[in-house]
């Protein structure tokens, strides 16, 4: 008798456990990776545009050998922090290679600007529909590097906001899921 | 006297669900933070929506008919947004709010959909471009668009026709860049379940689950001594140990609890039209292109 009763207790109680948001921080934690994937989808992709602005910079008549030289080091810099093989657990960056590639692309971006301020000293690039065409691919990225920033560091508050909230706190604490 | 037993502690468990629950349900209120996901502008009234009185009835009538019979023909939803000012904040920022706020496109995976943007009195423009809807238009040929057929006309003040004008190049290289190539891949995402009213079902669900394990160790404290054997295998289940099957139970379970919920009715007060709202996909990753005149 006692032990039908006890049977049914912890069937209920491992039934009840989808409640202890078990699930919902998985999701959550997955999601914080998706957006991460995001952010450095969109680094590449504006990586692999630079050098069609620069390309198109140079047709247009632009001579900046320096100016294109950094962007190009600064590309370079930031495809190697991309790319370093991820050391955190579960195949994942760790917050101090995820940081890297921010600052790796905050350089970049810099020198994106000082091509980009060229159109001052060069007019005639404020009317050439192709270079304003890759300005305007390029603006796009950079408004997805900023949305998808955006979007990873409110899905990181998110998850930590669900992880340590009252149901969650100890499901999270009992089975390892890190803040 | 078990039974006695139990009934007593009956109530001191009734105390601490009441508790927990009370708990939980405090707990899992927070804040909602500034977002570019909430629309800083009132809920849509139909595809095309003038904040700003520039666009004439007529124009109006024209373009809702036009867009819906675009989105009829091709799943594509195409949406409108005129603002006399978007204050302090940037028209990128305010235009990507809208357009995740109002939830344009479609609920499923492939939602392609963009919102024309206008902050008349900023001088500023900005198109909106679904994640599923950048091959057909990307940012460059957007912005190719507006300098084209949006700049010309608004100089000259032109409001209608310049928006007409440009939705009418949206629709002609949507519809000429998807004769020529085939039909955009279906891609695999995960759906964002936003938290719904199961949470607090979730939370008692889970009080139940603390008061499981209490109940289970006082009744295997009592009744257990002489089946150890039985009473190890569970609370190792529960310690994280060995036995699968408690999971297994539980994510049986989650997949039902983890329904979506619905993105509301809109109410359709608007004006006589048959509008149906829009489609609640919302998925817009930053793509599109603006400028200003």
């Amino acid at each position: 008798m006692s032990r039908t009763i006890l049977v049914a207790i912890a069937l209920f109680a491992a039934f009840s456990l989808s409640g202890c948001s078990y699930n919902d921080l998985t999701a959550k934690q997955q999601g914080v990776k998706g957006k991460w994937a995001n952010v450095e989808s969109s680094l590449q992709r504006r990586a692999d545009l630079i050098p069609n602005l620069v390309e198109t910079a140079k047709m247009a008549g632009v001579q900046e050998q320096e100016v294109f030289g950094q962007i190009a080091d600064a590309r370079s810099r930031l495809l190697n922090a991309q790319q370093a093989p991820p050391v955190g657990e579960g195949g994942d960056k760790t917050p101090e290679q995820k940081q890297a590639v921010i600052e790796a692309n905050n350089s970049f971006g810099g020198t994106i600007g000082r091509l980009l301020s060229l159109q001052e000293n060069y007019p005639v690039l404020k009317s050439n529909e192709a270079f304003l065409k890759v300005q305007d691919e390029l603006s796009g990225t950079e408004n997805r590097i900023n949305t998808a920033r955006l979007d990873f560091n409110q899905s990181v508050t998110d998850y930590n906001t669900t992880r340590n909230s009252f149901p969650a706190v100890l499901t999270a604490g009992l089975l390892g899921f890190k803040e | 006297m078990k039974i006695k037993f139990a009934s007593a502690k009956l109530k001191s468990f009734l105390a601490v669900l009441i508790l927990a629950f009370a708990a939980a349900t405090a707990f899992s209120q927070t804040d909602a933070p500034f977002s570019i996901n909430t629309s800083p502008l009132p809920a849509p009234t139909g595809a095309v929506n003038d904040y700003a009185g520039v666009i004439d009835p007529a124009t109006k009538q024209q373009l809702e008919e036009k867009l819906k019979q675009f989105k009829e023909k091709t799943g594509v939803e195409l949406a409108v947004a005129v603002v006399k000012s978007t204050g302090d904040r940037p028209i990128f920022d305010y235009s990507l709010a809208v357009a995740r706020g109002w939830k344009i496109g479609s609920k499923e995976d492939d939602n392609p959909s963009a919102l024309l943007f206008v902050a008349i009195d900023d001088r500023k423009f900005f198109t909106q471009v679904s994640k599923d809807l950048e091959d057909e238009l990307p940012d460059g040929i957007v912005g190719n668009l507006q300098r084209q057929f949006l700049v010309p006309e608004f100089r000259k003040g032109n409001y209608a026709k310049g928006i007409a004008d440009t939705l009418d190049a949206y629709i002609r290289t949507t519809e000429e860049r998807r004769s020529g190539g085939a039909p955009p891949a279906e891609t695999e995402k995960p759906k964002d379940d936003g938290p719904g009213s199961s949470q607090i079902l979730s939370s008692s669900f889970c009080c139940l689950l603390i008061i499981g394990v209490i109940l289970l160790i006082i009744f295997s404290n009592r009744g257990g001594k002489n089946r150890k054997g039985d009473h190890d295998d569970w609370s190792g289940g529960f310690g994280g140990g060995g036995s699968a099957l408690p999971w297994v139970i539980g994510s049986i379970l989650a997949s039902g609890s983890g329904s979506s919920s619905s993105s509301g009715d809109w109410g359709s007060s608007s004006g006589g039209s048959d509008w149906g709202g829009f489609g609640g996909g919302g998925d817009f990753g930053g793509g599109g292109a603006g400028g200003d005149w």
